[in-house]
């Protein structure tokens, strides 16, 4: 039952990000909320990649840029965030701040870059 | 790395030649059908939790405010005396400039139901696209004010490029002169600041002069509202001149916009 829910809360969450955007800005950025429940549940999941790819289709399929940008960026931040779970492991408060800020830099130069395009 | 992470990336690569090449609208359209009357709805929750928010944060400064607008109230009842030969004279100005006139245009009403990071800036998603007779180019507008223009649209949806988006330009002219020339040109820049440049140092400039569109380049139609001026920046040495602009509009706060046919 938890899978469906997450994968429903994915894709919601996904929506919002689009949604929301203009009501969630730092320093002219749109906060990516859904590749932070990405990043979230693929702390916790084995299998984060799935989700990452749902949320990033759903993105794209809201976007006016080129389809698959946002699921290339969806998982490169669950990619980054595995990277570094492995290489640094996820115990300590300050690797798992470092992992969601790399996570969500490398999302948002993917972002940027791709649909710039 | 995984090789599910390789092969996704890969699809993400493959999907992006794919809708470059072939264009894969037809998907988009199956989808947003069903996402955007999601989105929709959670853009009203958005729109109706900050204007909650907003009016909660605002109550201790509203007492205050009101006994401001109260004086303001009982200057303007003054000022309405001379108003209406003030309109009558506008009234011939405008036969004469043909500026401002009264607009004969067939509009389209479409709702705001997000906003999407396009290359440097955010553009605003609306329900109306290609079927509705929206295409690329056309502005979009709130009232008097300036929004946009159309710079993507699909079968039901279109993204409007907001007028202050970073390297966007308008040329502007003050609403307050009869003086049909451009002043400058408004600037979206990074971190939400909109300047107007380009002006020519014995251009006056003040705070609180109201910018209008000039229709110069085409691109934008003549005497649409653009912004406020909040602050002049003057250099000797310097060519132009600069301004720090207060936009027509803020995203959070729309909930439709009038696109233009």
């Amino acid at each position: 039952m938890v899978p469906y829910i997450l994968f429903i809360t994915t894709i919601l969450l996904s929506v919002a990000q689009v949604s929301l955007a203009s009501f969630m800005m730092v320093g002219g950025v749109a906060v990516p909320i859904a590749a932070i429940a990405v990043w979230l549940i693929s702390r916790n999941r084995r299998n984060g990649l799935y989700y990452a790819l749902v949320a990033g289709l759903t993105i794209d399929l809201l976007s006016p840029s080129l389809f698959g940008v946002y699921t290339c960026a969806m998982v490169c931040v669950y990619a980054l965030n595995r990277i570094i779970r492995e290489r640094l492991g996820t115990h300590t408060i300050l690797n798992s701040v470092l992992s969601l800020g790399i996570g969500l830099l490398g999302y948002l130069l993917i972002v940027r870059l791709l649909t710039a395009w | 790395m995984d090789r599910k992470v390789i092969i996704i990336l890969l699809i993400s690569f493959l999907l992006m030649g794919l809708d470059r090449t072939f264009g894969l609208s037809w998907l988009r359209l199956i989808g947003q059908s069903v996402l955007s009357p999601v989105s929709y709805g959670i853009y009203q929750i958005g729109f109706q939790t900050r204007q909650i928010t907003d009016f909660i944060v605002s109550l201790p400064f509203v007492y205050k405010e009101n006994r401001v607008w109260e004086a303001k109230v009982k200057e303007l009842e003054a000022d309405l005396v001379s108003l209406v030969e003030i309109q009558q004279e506008n009234k011939v100005l405008r036969d004469q400039l043909n500026v401002l006139a009264v607009r004969d245009e067939e509009m389209i009403l479409a709702r705001v139901v997000g906003s999407q990071t396009k290359g440097d800036s955010l553009v605003l998603m609306v329900d109306k696209g290609v079927r509705d007779g929206v295409y690329e180019g056309v502005v979009a507008i709130n009232g008097n004010a300036l929004v946009g223009r159309v710079v993507d649209v699909q079968p039901n949806t279109s993204y409007i490029l907001p007028i202050f988006a970073v390297d966007s330009r308008v040329p502007v002219k003050i609403s307050s002169t009869n003086d049909q020339k451009t002043v400058g040109i408004v600037v979206g820049r990074y971190n939400d600041r909109v300047i107007l440049t380009d002006v020519l140092q014995e251009q006056s400039l003040f705070v609180g002069d109201l910018l209008i569109s000039s229709g110069e380049g085409g691109i934008f139609p003549v005497g649409y509202y653009v912004g406020k001026i909040t602050k002049v920046e003057s250099e000797e040495a310097a060519i132009f001149k600069t301004a720090t602009i207060d936009p027509s509009i803020k995203l959070e706060t729309l909930t439709s916009v009038f696109i233009k046919k």
